[in-house]
């Protein structure tokens, strides 16, 4: 439970931190908008331009921007916070499986070279007061179609939803549902899988 | 309704297993709604009956909507704060969880009917 509350706590930091970073991008967003329309216009506003140009070093300001812009978009879309990494990734790699991250805080499960279920993680949900969720997502199952029934089945014998258009099962988790859950989606898939594609 | 004592070991396992990747408090709702059923209630009924606050409904609103996705309860918007809740009997594990409190849960159904009732007069 205390690693549990740690990685709650983590996460909570990592989107405390993304927030920030989102309106430093927003203000320099500003910033570079009123310098641009001041420029562009010439207006008579001579004052105000060689005000910001004194306060704003441009330049420099030019090179935080990017570095804001690339963190922004590291943390925003790839990076998982490393307790949660630490709590997930040795968990599958324990079961035989191996793991790698994409993107979108998405981290994939290769059950075997060509099946696999992705993770994917928001780091905050406030509504529900929700520290940290989970989606879990299967691969495409080809025979889902053909098999609509035993596809349904599986489904419903693990509490997992369907998306029949998509041949997908996914379902949505909290921290301290996320491994008995992936399991659960480990045996739905494999399951599936076994069903004969022409039954 | 199949008859209690014929559910199979195997079907039981079925449901146990996918129940206890659940946390305690979707445990909690199901379990309510299996034993009220057919009954639907609203979330302040709900929250009341599984031990929470009525008014403490941020704490399970992520909560239903991840047990509606899994289809194993259905939500009606009444009015955009008021949502009749019930658990859905068409989903086969939900049929198995319904016959078995029905049949060995009568008790517990009354005294859910009467904080149900409390909750209604409240809201």
């Amino acid at each position: 439970m205390r690693v549990l509350s740690e990685s709650e706590r983590e996460a909570k930091k990592e989107y405390r931190f993304i927030k920030i970073l989102e309106l430093i991008f927003l203000a320099l967003i500003i910033n570079f908008s009123i310098y641009f329309i001041l420029n562009i216009h010439k207006s008579d506003s001579i004052q105000i331009t060689s005000i910001i140009k004194n306060i704003i070093p441009i330049s420099g300001l030019f090179l935080l921007a990017i570095g804001v812009v690339g963190g922004t978009m590291y943390w925003r879309f790839y990076r998982i916070p490393p307790s949660i990494q630490d709590l997930l990734i040795p968990f599958y790699e324990n079961l035989g499986y191996s793991t790698g991250k994409a993107l979108f805080h998405t981290l994939k499960v290769n059950i075997s070279s060509n099946t696999y279920f992705k993770i994917k993680i928001s780091l905050y949900r406030r509504i529900s007061a929700e520290s940290c969720l989970f989606q879990l997502e299967s691969m495409r199952l080809p025979n889902a179609l053909e098999n609509k029934e035993q596809f349904e089945s599986v489904s419903q014998r693990y509490l997992l939803s369907s998306d029949l258009k998509l041949q997908k099962f996914h379902t949505c988790c909290e921290l301290s549902e996320i491994h008995p859950r992936s399991l659960l989606m480990i045996q739905a898939v494999e399951e599936m899988l076994k069903t004969d594609p022409k039954s | 309704m199949m008859p209690v004592n014929e559910i199979k070991s195997e079907v039981i396992y079925n449901l146990v297993l996918p129940l206890s990747s659940y946390t305690e408090i979707k445990r909690k709702i199901l379990l309510c709604l299996a034993h009220i059923y057919p009954r639907a209630v609203s979330g302040t009924q709900l929250s009341m009956m599984i031990g929470y606050s009525g008014k403490a409904r941020t704490l399970y609103r992520g909560v239903l909507d991840h047990l509606e996705d899994d289809n194993a309860i259905l939500l009606d918007k009444l009015t955009p704060k008021l949502y009749s809740i019930r658990i859905n009997h068409n989903h086969a594990l939900m049929k198995v969880l319904i016959d078995l409190c029905q049949t060995y849960g009568k008790s517990l159904k009354e005294k859910y009917g009467s904080i149900a009732e409390k909750g209604e007069s409240l809201e």
